[in-house]
């Protein structure tokens, strides 16, 4: 429930392109960070765990509303944080190319997307040497998905656009008069912290029954691991 | 999701969109998506959608199954759309209208494009093991999606699947996701000492070299074109 689902051609241009070149360096110091890896095990382990991120994605939760998994924090548990960033890439990648995310902003939910799986990692990693391995996960993906959730509203704020300014745009065309310009900027900032709050009026309580939904099944996934398979976690080398 | 769907359609039409090659069909998708950024003026996008729409029925594909498939992407437009509400109607239309107008345009290649040709130019632009993996993940998942389906008939044989049962529901889901991730590995496994047995270096998704271009090409970079005009002079 965290994607970014911005459609093409609302988010500035500028802003697009900042999000793939973060994007961009962080997939660039992942694959620096995994050059040791043998890469033969590297591709089919990423390649076919993110076909499970996107099969979880593809299944409609049994609970009477459209609700799916995303399942990027238990990828992040098993790929590491540096392979799991890749994963959650190409996962968008393959998303927006279905259809199912607009094609330019493939940097930005990359970077919501890789949070998870970042922060997921790192909040399991912390819990587990204290509390067991699914209670570990419960929280670390409640946790994540929250932090993620957040990073998206960060990104919805900053990247405002305002409805006002093309709404001005197509009524009064070239208004060159300051202190018309002087009270449209005021407007707009209204316009757009009213815009912010309300799509977190409209997300949160949504994206707060996801975060449940989706910590009890990673920990239902991640205990049905630990008993069968404790060795498929990803361990951090020392 | 909708990738076997998609790869049927791929694979089995015969327009002048389907012989078209896949990197000017993918500049015609990339122009799209150019207009819609530039134009906020709802009846250009309306305009756009409508031709993507005819252009969809000339190549005779299911138009109402394609323009399902964005159905997803609406919906958020809707929710983003509906939180941008500041008196006008007119935002919510145009952020409703670029989000189903992109996504057609994207499916419009998908649908007539094979995804080895699609993947042969993305290797050109993402580093091997990206590439790779982004190959993988398409070929993977049609094995999986199969896996999947057993399971869950499995599960639903044995402990059924009902709306009213939530958490029984969501354990269920689990055990079938657990399996299934075990299952991933495994396969994961076989799969590398495949590719140690091939003497695999990097480099799987350049398995083909682009194609040189033809009369078909003309069609999309043409379409291209009036997309980019369109969008100067009306958008």
């Amino acid at each position: 429930m965290s994607h970014l689902h911005i459609p093409d051609g609302i988010i500035d241009p500028i802003w697009l392109l900042i999000g793939f070149i973060v994007t961009g360096l962080i997939i660039g110091l992942s694959l620096f960070m995994l050059r040791k890896k043998d890469i033969q095990k590297l591709v089919p382990r990423i390649g076919i765990i993110s076909a499970v991120m996107l099969l979880g994605m593809s299944v409609p939760l049994p609970i009477g509303i459209g609700y799916h998994l995303n399942l990027s924090v238990l990828v992040g548990i098993i790929l590491g944080p540096w392979a799991g960033f890749i994963s959650a890439f190409i996962v968008n990648l393959i998303l927006a190319l279905i259809g199912h995310g607009g094609v330019t902003v493939i940097g930005l939910n990359s970077l919501i997307i890789g949070s998870e799986t970042v922060f997921g990692f790192l909040f399991f990693g912390a819990l587990r040497s204290f509390l067991r391995i699914n209670i570990s996960a419960l929280i670390a993906t409640f946790f994540a998905l929250a932090l993620s959730t957040a990073l998206m509203m960060g990104i919805v704020g900053i990247t405002q656009v305002n409805p006002a300014k093309f709404l001005h745009h197509h009524e009064h065309n070239h208004q060159t008069q300051l202190e018309e310009h002087n009270h449209q900027v005021d407007s707009q900032e209204e316009l757009a912290e009213i815009s912010l709050i309300k799509f977190a009026k409209i997300i949160i309580p949504f994206a707060f029954i996801g975060w449940v939904i989706e910590s009890l099944i990673t920990s239902a996934i991640i205990g049905f691991m630990g008993r069968v398979k404790p060795d498929l976690f990803y361990e951090r080398e020392r | 999701m909708d990738l076997y769907f998609i790869d049927y359609l791929a694979s089995n039409g015969h327009s002048f969109f389907h012989k078209a090659s896949a990197v000017p069909k993918m500049i015609f998708s990339m122009s799209i998506i150019i207009a819609i950024i530039m134009s906020n003026r709802p009846s250009f996008l309306a305009f756009l959608l409508l031709f993507l729409l005819l252009l969809l029925k000339i190549l005779r594909q299911p138009v109402l199954k394609i323009l399902a498939m964005t159905f997803y992407v609406a919906v958020f437009a809707i929710i983003f759309a509906v939180s941008q509400i500041s008196g006008s109607f007119l935002w919510p239309l145009t952020i409703i209208l670029k989000a189903v107008t992109a996504a057609l345009s994207v499916l419009i290649v998908l649908t007539t494009t094979n995804y080895f040709d699609i993947f042969a130019v993305l290797a050109h632009f993402l580093p091997k093991l990206i590439a790779d993996s982004l190959f993988m993940t398409y070929r993977s998942f049609f094995i999986l999606l199969k896996e999947l389906k057993n399971l869950t008939m499995a599960v639903k044989v044995k402990r059924g699947l009902s709306p009213r049962k939530i958490f029984t529901n969501l354990k269920s889901l689990g055990d079938i996701l657990g399996v299934l991730f075990i299952h991933a590995v495994d396969l994961s496994s076989r799969s590398s000492e495949i590719l140690a047995i091939r003497g695999y270096k990097g480099g799987m998704a350049k398995y083909r070299s682009l194609r040189c271009f033809s009369k078909y090409d003309f069609a999309p970079l043409i379409l291209s074109v009036a997309a980019l005009l369109g969008v100067g002079i009306f958008g």
